[in-house]
C-alpha cells in the first residue's frame, strides 16, 4: 500500500507538467511510425509460399462432340495462367490419346512457339528450364488415354521479361514417317 | 488527455496497416483456366520423294538435279501449283476432328545424309542450300505460298474450321551447287496444329 501512494503522488506530480509530456510522447510515436514504416512488407517482395492453381475448366468434360478413337489427340487447345509471379507454380495436364491400333512412343515437351497472338510475347530462352513434364516419352497402349502433368515454376529471382508471354507443349507419335503432325497446346502467360 | 489517447490510437491503426501484409502486398492466387477442347490431325500419306511421278514429262524419275524445283504436285513434279491452288494440286490430306478452329504450321528442317543441304529460312536456293514453300487448296499460289522454314514457320493455314479436312503440299528448290556424294539425303517435315485464338 506504500508503494501505491507513492505513484500516485508521482502521477500528480507529473500532471502539472502535461503539455511537456504530449510534446515527448508525439515525438515518440513519431519515431516509432518511421520505424515501422521502415519494416514493413511490400509487393516487390514475393511470398515464399506459392498459392495453389485454381481449376476452373475440366478440359474435355464439357464437349458436346466426343473425342475420336481412332486418331491421336490431345485437349486442352490452350491453358491460360493469370496472376503470375517469380516464385509461382501453375499445374495443368495434357491428355494424350493414342489412335493406333499398336503401343506408340510420344515424345512429350517444351516446344519454342513458331508463332504468338496479339500482345503476347515469345519467351526468353530460359523458360524451357521452367517447363516440367511428368513424361516425356511415355509409350501409350493402343487407343489409350492419358494425362501427363505439365508443371510452370518460375523461379524467385527469375526476370520478369514480358507482362504477357506464350509457349507451347509439343505431343508428336514418333513413329510416323517423314511428314509428321505435332500437336500443341498453347499456354499463354499473363503476368500480375 | 483525451487528446493524447486519440492521437495514440491513430498512431496504433497506422502502424499496424503499413506492418500487416494483408495491406501491403495484393496478392492473387494463379488462376488456370483450360479451352475445354482437343486437337486432333492426322496427316497421309506420310512420304514424299520429289520427283517420282512416273509419266509427267519429267526425266529422269527417282533422282533430283540441283537448281531445279519440285512441287508435291500430283499432276506433275516441276508443275507449279495454279492460282487459286485446287484439292488436285496437293499430294497431301489433312484430316481434322478438332473441335475448335486451328493454325496449321509447316516446318521443314535441315537434310541430313548425303550433302546435307541446309534450308536458307527465306525461301531461295544457294550453293549449299535449299528453299521449300508450303501451300494448300484454296490458296493464290504465287502471293500466298508460306515460306517452310526449319523452325519458326507462319501458319500455312490460319482458323482451319473444327471438323474441316484441307489438302496441301510442298515445294522444293535444290540447292544451286552439283551434287557431290551420290547418296540420299533426308529430312523430316512437320506439320504443327494449334488452337487458333
Amino acid at each position: 500500500m506504500k508503494s501505491g501512494q507513492i505513484e500516485i503522488e508521482v502521477l500528480q506530480h507529473l500532471g502539472s507538467k502535461e503539455g511537456k509530456v504530449k510534446k515527448i510522447l508525439f515525438v515518440v510515436m513519431g519515431l516509432v511510425l518511421v520505424l515501422m514504416a521502415g519494416c514493413a512488407v511490400y509487393p516487390e517482395d514475393p511470398p515464399i509460399i506459392p498459392p495453389t492453381p485454381t481449376f476452373t475448366n475440366g478440359a474435355i468434360q464439357d464437349i458436346g462432340n466426343q473425342p475420336p478413337d481412332d486418331m491421336n489427340w490431345i485437349s486442352p487447345g490452350k491453358v491460360n495462367v493469370a496472376n503470375f509471379y517469380p516464385g509461382a507454380r501453375a499445374e495443368y495436364p495434357v491428355t494424350v490419346h493414342n489412335g493406333n491400333d499398336t503401343a506408340c512412343s510420344f515424345a512429350v515437351g517444351y516446344r519454342y512457339p513458331d508463332h504468338v497472338d496479339g500482345d503476347f510475347m515469345k519467351p526468353d530462352i530460359e523458360v524451357q528450364d521452367w517447363v516440367i513434364v511428368a513424361d516425356m516419352t511415355p509409350i501409350l497402349a493402343p487407343k489409350e488415354t492419358r494425362d501427363i502433368l505439365i508443371t510452370l515454376e518460375m523461379p524467385e529471382d527469375a526476370d520478369t521479361f514480358a507482362p504477357k508471354w506464350e509457349f507451347w507443349i509439343s505431343v508428336m507419335d514418333t513413329s510416323q514417317g517423314q511428314v509428321k503432325t505435332e500437336l500443341c497446346v498453347r499456354w499463354l502467360v499473363t503476368m500480375r | 488527455m483525451k487528446k493524447l489517447l486519440v492521437a495514440m490510437l491513430l498512431a496504433l491503426v497506422m502502424v499496424v496497416a503499413f506492418a500487416v501484409p494483408a495491406f501491403a502486398d495484393p496478392s492473387q492466387d494463379v488462376v488456370v483456366t483450360a479451352t475445354p477442347a482437343f486437337i486432333a490431325i492426322s496427316n497421309a500419306p506420310g512420304t514424299w520423294a520429289p520427283n517420282d511421278i512416273v509419266g509427267d514429262g519429267v526425266t529422269p524419275k527417282g533422282t533430283t538435279g540441283p537448281d531445279t524445283y519440285y512441287y508435291s504436285n500430283p499432276l506433275g513434279d516441276e508443275l507449279s501449283p495454279s492460282d487459286p491452288v485446287v484439292d488436285g494440286e496437293c499430294r497431301f490430306t489433312i484430316t481434322n476432328t478438332s473441335t475448335v478452329a486451328t493454325n496449321l504450321t509447316v516446318n521443314f528442317p535441315d537434310f541430313t545424309g548425303g550433302d546435307a543441304s541446309t534450308n536458307s529460312d527465306d525461301g531461295s536456293n544457294g550453293a549449299a542450300t535449299f528453299g521449300a514453300y508450303s501451300y494448300c487448296t484454296g490458296m493464290t499460289y504465287s502471293t500466298g505460298k508460306v515460306i517452310a522454314k526449319v523452325t519458326g514457320s507462319d501458319p500455312m493455314k490460319e482458323a482451319l474450321a473444327a471438323t474441316t479436312d484441307i489438302k496441301w503440299g510442298l515445294a522444293y528448290e535444290t540447292q544451286t551447287g552439283a551434287w557431290a556424294s551420290g547418296t540420299p539425303m533426308e529430312s523430316t517435315v512437320v506439320i504443327t496444329a494449334t488452337i487458333d485464338i
